[in-house]
């Protein structure tokens, strides 16, 4: 059976760094291109708020917990103190407190979905990232058909 | 083959998952089966089969694989079933085509959450994208759009999409003729058609409360209520532990009404319809509905036949007249919608109860037939509504003992008459 359809609706995509009730994500990666090019694929529906380094991430999880949606991860975060599995697992509450860095000590634990994010990733194995706390490990750059399938998948099993 | 009816529907589901685990994507076919079990959760077998697979031992069939192809994923999207066909694009090479690409960079922007502060209706509007009601959605953002203030660009854009995807018409929606109404009620009836009359009831009551002016689609939605309440009142024998499909009287066409095949609930009703009236009710509301679905007119009311509860309606029914465009102008119609209770009538075991007679004639005439633990069940059933009812207890007793061979009287008396 041919499929027929009219040509999809188009639209003026609004700027990324506008901040126009997008859904909104934190994307951590010291990488300026793999944001640019994440950010390029995701900003018809998602509004990413960029942290290249680990305090950075913590000032912007502080300031904005209430409003994310989701956290995308860097697994390497080249330059940090924490990479993302470390990150992860602080955010999800599951290393001591002594053992966390002071910058990030009063972190919120996170109950939104966290995707760890590698151009490597046949390096790691989903079920690893899992362990450490995270959703999902995807390859860079981030399609949104992806994005929003992990996220999805989470509001689902939620919803049970 | 485009499925025809919910069932097909639930089968392909299930063979896709199967199909795309077999290709190594199982991550996406156990997202394709949660999202078909959020859309409705009675499907046995996705559920099954979802389980098989979290434990590693579902049975992948091996050989020839299942076709998939755009015109599944096509027949899907309209189908309102967003999450599955996101699925198929996200987990097999469809998703890497120029057009299943553009499909799936779609999806993925009209399924992306809405942001933590949006509006209820917006929130209500994800909800109803992720659960199978995509007409439920165009509908709420459509009523949505004609308010101040105006719809923020991302909830705008997924409006555009939304009509796009369901009605190939990106622009200004056009009208669809189902009782000369407009877009937000076609969608109503098509989730009634596609979903369901509990996710159906729901589109229609938003639109009603919208448009209270419209005293036809009061009537529908009125009619849906009343099924939905009346599979509630019999839910205890619409229970999954029947051991029995049953294929005639009233509760096959309550587990058809249930899985939300109208005509054949329809099919059901009509002998039965003759010499009861419980029957014949449901008859008349099934097929006021199915005329809306079908967009025919819809059958005046009949006062002399309409059910009880409406005999303190005031209803000033005027068929729509049309605009020359086929466009409806509003029904100038009152519609009171009546709050009493209606007492049920008598049971046959004497008293008064809150026992229908057709369920009790039809557990006896089961009992007459030896099929004993049916009337079993069906008893067990009016006294789970009625527990008080010392005479529908002794009943069940004594089909109890009957069938465990306790009394044998029952059973001398069946062999005498061979």
């Amino acid at each position: 059976m041919r499929v027929t359809r009219p040509p999809a609706p188009g639209w003026t995509l609004p700027p990324s760094t506008e901040a126009d009730g997008r859904a909104l994500v934190l994307y951590v990666d010291v990488d300026d291109r793999s944001f640019a090019d994440t950010s390029g694929r995701l900003r018809a529906a998602y509004h990413l708020v960029r942290a290249q380094k680990d305090r950075e991430a913590c000032d912007a999880i502080r300031k904005n917990k209430a409003h994310l949606v989701a956290v995308l991860l860097d697994v390497d975060m080249p330059g940090s103190v924490l990479d993302g599995i470390l990150l992860t697992r602080i955010l999800r509450g599951r290393v001591p407190k002594k053992a966390v860095p002071p910058f990030a000590r009063d972190l919120p634990t996170l109950d939104v979905p966290i995707i760890l994010v590698t151009h490597r990733s046949q390096s790691y194995a989903d079920d690893d990232m899992r362990r450490y706390g995270g959703d999902r490990l995807m390859q860079k750059p981030v399609e949104i058909h992806k994005l929003t399938l992990a996220l999805t998948d989470w509001h689902l099993q939620r919803a049970k | 083959m485009p499925a025809e009816t919910q069932a097909d529907v639930e089968r392909q589901v299930a063979d896709v998952a199967r199909a795309m685990c077999q290709r190594g994507a199982i991550g996406e076919g156990v997202l394709l089966l949660r999202g078909a079990l959020h859309r409705d959760p009675s499907q046995a077998e996705a559920e099954a089969l979802l389980r098989e697979i979290l434990e590693g031992s579902a049975e992948l069939p091996r050989g020839t694989m299942l076709e998939l192809g755009l015109d599944l994923v096509d027949g899907w999207i309209r189908r309102g079933m967003l999450v599955e066909a996101l699925a198929i694009l996200g987990g097999t090479p469809l998703g890497s085509s120029e057009r299943g690409g553009e499909w799936a960079n779609l999806l993925g922007e009209l399924l992306a959450p809405v942001p933590a502060a949006a509006e209820p209706v917006l929130v209500r509007m994800y909800e109803e994208l992720v659960s199978g009601g995509a007409s439920v959605a165009l509908t709420l953002l459509e009523e949505r759009a004609r308010v101040t203030p105006s719809l923020p660009a991302w909830a705008g854009r997924r409006l555009g999409l939304l009509r796009w995807m369901l009605l190939d018409n990106a622009e200004a929606a056009p009208s669809i003729s189902v009782l000369n109404g407009e877009l937000g009620l076609g969608a109503a009836l098509q989730t009634l058609q596609q979903r369901g009359l509990d996710a159906g009831l729901r589109a229609l009551e938003v639109f009603v409360q919208r448009h209270p002016e419209r005293a036809d689609v009061a009537r529908v939605c009125g009619a849906t209520q009343e099924l939905v309440e009346e599979i509630g009142r019999q839910a205890s024998l619409l229970s999954k532990n029947n051991k029995t499909m049953p294929m005639t009287g009233h509760t096959a066409a309550m587990l058809q009404l249930r899985m939300g095949n109208l005509s054949v609930a329809a099919t059901l009703y009509r002998p039965l319809a003759a010499h009861d009236e419980l029957a014949a009710q449901q008859l008349r509301r099934v097929e006021l509905l199915l005329c809306a679905v079908a967009g025919k007119p819809l059958p005046p009311p009949d006062s002399a036949a309409e059910d009880a509860l409406d005999s303190e309606v005031t209803t000033l029914y005027r068929a729509p007249s049309d605009d020359g465009n086929g466009r409806a102008t509003a029904a100038a119609s009152i519609t009171v919608i009546p709050t009493t209770e209606v007492s049920r009538p008598d049971g046959v075991l004497g008293g008064p109860t809150a026992v229908t007679p057709s369920a009790g004639q039809q557990a006896e005439n089961l009992a007459r037939a030896g099929r004993l633990e049916e009337a079993e069940q069906l008893y067990r059933g009016l006294l789970d509504l009625s527990p008080d009812d010392v005479l529908l207890r002794r009943r069940v007793e004594e089909l109890r003992a009957a069938r465990l061979g306790r009394s044998g009287v029952l059973i001398r008396a069946m062999i005498r008459c061979e």
